[in-house]
């Protein structure tokens, strides 16, 4: 049924950390990364869509 | 601070269009960008933020900024805004939430994130006010136009998504 259990039990506790990262926990991959990832998401996002609005409003 | 400091980049770049809007909104999310390459680099401080929001670290943000906004375009005001943009977000996160004065130093701030409805009238006034500073940018006959409006309603619409969010989550952890 699983082709390598090593992999899917490496696959399974990488999925069960990254959704306690997500959750705000410090699981197993609760690396900096993750938390900084929505800093950078949230900073970066909002700042392309003021230039894209700006571009469109001088065109 | 968060959508409020691009209404801070905004006014600025209403203030002096010589200087570019990406760059303003560089300047005015610095701490923020810098906190975000410290914590990928792993580069913690046992107080959030002293490396990217107390007054020493702010202050070496700002001279780097305005040195190297001064080295590429040769424009001494523009270099001396770039700086008080950068500046700005201290300023405008000690008021929405609480960080680090200097090593040793106490923390300091209203933390209104804590309270999401003040926080949003604050930031939406920040906001309106940049946008109105922002808006002479344009030519008088299109300063009323739906895509120059469009600029103000998105970000307050974005800001108070963000305040929802505040007010639903314990907390969000930046590092």
């Amino acid at each position: 049924m699983v082709p390598n259990p090593g992999v899917f039990l490496i696959s399974l506790g990488l999925g069960a950390g990254f959704i306690d990262s997500i959750a705000g926990g410090g699981g197993l991959i609760a690396l900096p990364a993750i938390e900084s990832l929505r800093l950078i998401l949230a900073t970066l996002g909002i700042a392309l869509l003021t230039l894209v609005l700006d571009r469109r409003a001088r065109k | 601070m968060y959508a409020g400091h691009i209404g801070v980049a905004l006014g600025a770049h209403g203030f002096r269009k010589a200087v570019p809007l990406w760059l303003l909104i560089l300047a005015a999310q610095l701490p923020d960008w810098a906190d975000a390459g410290l914590c990928l680099a792993g580069a913690r401080s046992a107080t959030p933020g002293m490396y990217s929001h107390s007054f020493p670290a702010v202050a070496l943000l700002a001279m780097a900024a305005a040195i190297l906004y001064w080295a590429g375009w040769r424009d001494i005001p523009g270099a001396f805004l770039v700086a008080a943009v950068v500046l700005s977000h201290a300023a405008a996160d000690w008021v929405t939430g609480i960080k680090p004065t200097w090593p040793g130093g106490p923390m300091i701030g209203l933390q209104l994130y804590s309270r999401p409805a003040i926080d949003f009238v604050l930031e939406a006034a920040v906001i309106w006010i940049g946008w109105l500073i922002y808006r002479r940018s344009f030519p008088p006959e299109r300063r009323q136009s739906n895509a120059v409006v469009a600029v103000l309603v998105a970000l307050i619409a974005v800001q108070l998504i963000a305040d929802v969010i505040f007010a639903v989550t314990p907390g969000l952890r930046k590092c």
